[in-house]
């Protein structure tokens, strides 16, 4: 075998190792399908992360424009807000196939310095 | 030649792809233990297993190091997703500020993102995870922000008689004390909001229908406030959930009305119990035994047990309510056949030392016993309940069966322990800007009382709320 085989070689047991490794590692994400069946999946770390701290930022943006132009509106005893959302993620399914799938967060906007999480 | 060496030089290295991926599937499908919770945590007697007498046992390391990676993204998450108001043209006085000083409630603050809260869930087999698709969440964390100037809880403001509108349910709240040309305001004020609603043909005895529930839930009410209070824990709030229907009926329950009412009692605090004064029906008696058994035995609980995690400690448990056909009040066990919820707080700190000229839980707590309520009649659990000696009531709409104060005691303590153990993960995740300040395990209750952690296919009837003391 010639060095670039070997090399070859290397790479592909590297990669499948990789992502061997990448689906049952990471974040488990657990739930019951449209059927009902159990379904399991793993995202990474980082990518969890950053997923949910664009949704985050875009949920609180919109949820203080929204609250900004209802200022005016009578909604002065408006105290709490809470937005629940499914933020997108991608998922690994075996060792080469990713799907999407959105974990449901709540966020609690208030405008009280002790608010009621419902 | 060379083409033909090269031809096998592919298929070797796709066959060695093909082996990786191969040996990815099998590691995923084999039935690994690790990074599970123990089956005694969410296993009741009824399915085979997990009998609330085993010796507790904490999840293994892999448990630990996945529910820390979930609160360390999340933490990573919140911390960095800041946005500067001013930047984005929000920093408009008349948005940051209250328009008129006067008018602003005494815990006024400007408008920003107080609280996170995602979902755990376990599988049935006792994997864990971020609940990502359909079911039952298994434990609810609770993310806050912190912040410098915090007002002393004991200083936040009351609720108050008043309705307000939650999704599709209209919610009614009652002070002890609220009675009088107040009450029947209230109870005008549902019935106005039921005929606007255009839902409810028939409106000629509405408004009595309306007044008769708020009566029966009144007296509900009082049978909560007439349980003395233990030491630590006392029956707080009862929520009840009312459907009033096309007809202009009410009928308790969540299933098929109309238009949707919740009823809130919120008892007052007090060292003084008036059940020997008051005389009470059948049913609220049966209620007034329920909420008195299970505050004495929380007691019992929180008075044995110690807490590997002393910042978190358990402040609140929710219970959901069933009516069954006998009309008797009891646990649910299924959450399709919830009625309501009643609310079991820790007594304040600046309270209890007044409690020590309080009467004492009396024997009557200390022996009484409910009723777990069923919607369905599973003939695998009431066989289970019969072979064990539970009495039960089977009927063609669900079953009831006596629970065991022993075994739920023995459920309470598991419940305290699981919430526990989620808890010092979550001390471990804090950092200076947010940390993780309630955890919420919801369980399922067994026929014989026992208690097991909420499974994505199970339900939920009963919710221990473990609160960072020191946020």
């Amino acid at each position: 075998m010639n060095n670039c085989f070997r090399a070859k070689i290397c790479l592909v047991f590297s990669l499948g190792g990789l992502l061997s490794g990448c689906a049952v590692d990471g974040i488990p994400l657990l739930g019951l399908d449209d059927s009902g069946e159990f379904v399991e999946r793993f995202a990474s770390d980082r990518q969890f992360a950053e997923e949910l701290r664009l949704a985050t930022a875009q949920v609180r943006e919109s949820t203080f424009l929204a609250l900004r132009d209802a200022r005016h509106e009578p909604t002065d005893t408006l105290r709490t807000v809470a937005v629940g959302l499914g933020f997108n993620l991608s998922a690994g399914l075996g060792s080469v196939v990713s799907i999407g799938v959105s974990p449901r967060v709540r966020f609690i906007f208030s405008n009280s310095q002790v608010p009621v999480v419902p | 030649m060379n083409s033909l060496l090269a031809v096998v030089r592919v298929l070797f290295i796709v066959l060695v792809f093909l082996v990786c991926v191969i040996c990815d599937v099998f590691a995923r499908s084999a039935d690994n233990q690790e990074g599970r919770v123990p089956r005694a945590w969410y296993s009741l007697p009824e399915d085979g297993g997990g009998d609330e007498e085993l010796v507790f046992s904490t999840g293994d390391r892999l448990l630990k190091t996945n529910l820390l990676r979930i609160f360390s993204a999340q933490r990573q998450a919140l911390v960095s997703s800041g946005v500067d108001l001013a930047a984005e043209g929000l920093s408009d006085p008349g948005f940051l500020k209250s328009p008129v000083k006067n008018d602003r409630p005494a815990d006024w603050v400007p408008w920003r993102l107080a609280a996170f809260a995602s979902d755990l869930a376990v599988s049935a087999g006792g994997q864990v995870g971020v609940l990502a698709f359909k079911g039952t969440p298994s434990v609810s964390v609770i993310w806050r922000k912190r912040e410098k100037a915090h007002l002393d809880r004991a200083q936040a403001p009351k609720k108050t008689g008043g309705i307000e509108s939650l999704g599709t349910r209209t919610v009614f709240r009652m002070s002890e004390s609220l009675r009088g040309v107040e009450l029947d305001e209230q109870i005008e004020s549902i019935y106005r909001m039921a005929k606007a609603s255009g839902k409810v043909r028939k409106t000629k005895r509405l408004r009595t229908e309306i007044s008769q529930a708020v009566q029966k839930f009144r007296e509900m009410g009082s049978a909560v406030s007439a349980s003395p209070f233990s030491s630590q824990w006392y029956p707080s709030h009862l929520r009840m959930d009312l459907e009033i229907t096309v007809e202009g009926r009410v009928k308790w329950g969540t299933v098929g009305g109309a238009v949707g009412l919740r009823l809130e009692w919120e008892r007052l605090i007090s060292t003084k119990s008036n059940s020997k004064q008051l005389k009470f029906s059948e049913k609220q008696e049966g209620l007034l035994d329920l909420v008195g058994a299970i505050a004495v035995d929380l007691e019992a609980t929180q008075r044995a047990w110690t807490p590997a995690n002393p910042r978190f400690a358990p402040t609140l448990l929710v219970v959901a309510l069933a009516i069954n056909a006998q009309g008797n009040i009891g646990v649910a066990r299924a959450s399709g056949s919830v009625a309501g919820m009643v609310y079991f707080s820790r007594t304040p700190q600046d309270f209890l030392p007044r409690l020590a000229s309080a009467s004492s839980p009396s024997a009557r707590f200390a022996k009484a016993s409910w009723w777990l309520i069923d919607d369905k009649s599973e003939p695998r659990a009431f066989a289970f309940a019969r072979a064990g000696g539970i009495e039960s009531i089977r009927t063609k709409n669900g079953a009831s069966y006596r629970v065991a104060r022993e075994r739920f005691r023995q459920g309470l303590k598991k419940a305290f322990q699981i919430g526990d153990y989620f808890a010092a993960r979550a001390a471990e995740s804090a950092s200076d800007d947010w940390a993780i300040s309630e955890i919420r395990p919801g369980f399922t209750m067994s026929v014989g009382g026992g208690l097991g952690l909420a499974t994505l296919t199970g339900s939920a009837t009963a919710v221990l709320i473990l609160q960072d003391t020191k946020f």
